[in-house]
């Protein structure tokens, strides 16, 4: 049922990559922000540019990245929801060949997750090399911060998924066969 | 007109009584594509449901196959009534039961071997999956097309990758709806000879919704829909039909099909 989902997010790849990247970018920021705290306990002073840079975190910058991570996470929801909107008729297929609600659910619950992995890699990937370059080092930390950041993103996405898949139920079986 | 019950079949492969289904035109209005069907079919036969479009055949094979809940009434298969089942069980029994599409139905991004595996792709299986699908593929003539996307498909060899996948759950029962409707009449004849060889050879009972006269000819009993309901019932000669199949479903064999005193013409 993997190689399904994976088909499925390929069949539309410009938006599977944008509601990737819009995780992306949260997550980005949430390993740039783990990766100071863990690596330089929240603080990195003078490495990129000589003395010039200066760089603190606050709660305030989790609060901002955390809302750009859920940000993201409706953004796979709705991709997902659009992709269900369009495949109405093969997903009543497949309900009609048997398949159950559950199974159904846990094919979009997957779709959801492997966009969530695809942007939680991309997001963390980038945090990692931005803090690199930031701080000119990679300690072991930093690459503790960007596995925290992607497991956290592919979990927030995949829950998000959920949402989505609560709107197979409500698909009118014989309307979305005849409209193959 | 009002429609009796049918007199109960000992062993038949479905019944329904007094179906009725209605759907939401919007506001407080309702359509009644199926009302107050009442009908038995014998195991191991060929029903062709006809009628002219929007006559509930489509809506009747949806009830038969679980896509659809009925309103009012019963339906059983083979002595299985239909409306104790809980939602997975109902998905279990459509699983078991084959169903053909008008329009295939195929999913588009898969090869014809995985969409004869789609109903059972999720699910374990006493049987090789792979090895099964290849089989029926080879037995609806198709051999050597595993890898092909529907895309590259002609209707005819949609319509074969329809049925493979029908059987993959081994089905006693078989519905199609239309599943000439889209084909010229040459493709028609094979598919219906597919149909009918399928039911020799297996013993299924096949109850085909179509328009098409040839079809309907083939059948071993014809019922026809208007407006939801049956207004005309008949059968083939009882000379002309099959010899009970060995796989059909056993039972006291019946004395008629599934001619009801409400039959009229």
């Amino acid at each position: 049922m993997s190689g399904l989902a994976v088909t499925n997010l390929l069949r539309a790849p410009g938006r599977s990559l944008l509601g990737a990247l819009a995780l992306a970018i949260g997550i980005c920021a949430l390993t740039l922000l783990l990766a100071f705290t863990l690596a330089f306990r929240g603080q990195v002073v003078g490495t990129l540019l000589g003395n010039a840079i200066a760089v603190q975190t606050r709660p305030a910058d989790y609060i901002s990245a955390t809302v750009t991570v859920l940000i993201g996470a409706f953004a796979v929801a709705d991709v997902l929801y659009l992709n269900i909107r369009e495949r109405a008729s093969e997903l009543a297929t497949l309900r009609a060949l048997g398949w159950h609600e559950a199974t159904l659910s846990r094919l979009i619950t997957i779709e959801g997750a492997g966009m969530g992995l695809a942007g939680s890699v991309l997001g963390a990937g980038a945090g990692l090399a931005a803090a690199a370059v930031f701080t000119g080092s990679l300690p072991p930390q930093l690459f503790t911060a960007a596995l925290v950041s992607a497991v956290a993103g592919t979990l927030i996405a995949t829950l998000a998924a959920v949402l989505p898949a609560s709107v197979l139920g409500r698909l009118a079986n014989a309307q979305a066969l005849a409209e193959e | 007109m009002t429609q009796a019950q049918p007199p109960p079949i000992p062993g038949a492969a479905v019944r329904l009584t007094d179906v009725t289904k209605a759907f939401p035109l919007g506001g407080s209005q309702r359509l009644t594509a199926v009302d107050r069907v009442s009908l038995s079919v014998e195991p191991g036969i060929v029903l062709a449901i006809t009628g002219p479009s929007g006559s509930g055949k489509s809506t009747l094979l949806h009830l038969i196959g679980a896509i659809e809940r009925p309103d009012h009434g019963l339906i059983e298969i083979h002595g299985q009534t239909l409306n104790d089942l809980s939602p997975r069980q109902l998905a279990d029994y459509r699983r078991r039961t084959g169903f053909v599409f008008q329009r295939y139905n195929l999913l588009p991004a898969l090869t014809a071997l995985d969409n004869v595996l789609a109903p059972v792709l999720p699910y374990r299986t006493a049987y090789h999956k792979i090895r099964r699908a290849e089989e029926l593929l080879a037995r609806v003539g198709l051999a050597g097309r595993e890898p092909a996307l529907p895309s590259r498909l002609s209707g005819g060899e949609q319509q074969r990758v329809a049925i493979a996948r029908a059987l993959i759950g081994s089905p006693r029962l078989l519905l199609a709806d239309e599943p000439t409707g889209n084909l010229d009449s040459s493709t028609g004849a094979s598919i219906l000879k597919l149909l009918l060889h399928l039911r020799e050879e297996q013993g299924m009972t096949i109850i085909i919704a179509t328009h098409d006269p040839q079809i309907a000819a083939s059948a071993d009993c014809i019922v026809h829909l208007h407006d939801g309901r049956i207004t005309k019932e008949s059968q083939a000669p009882r000379h002309q039909r099959p010899a009970p199949h060995p796989a059909a479903a056993p039972g006291p064999a019946p004395p008629e099909l599934s001619r009801h005193p409400r039959a009229q013409g």
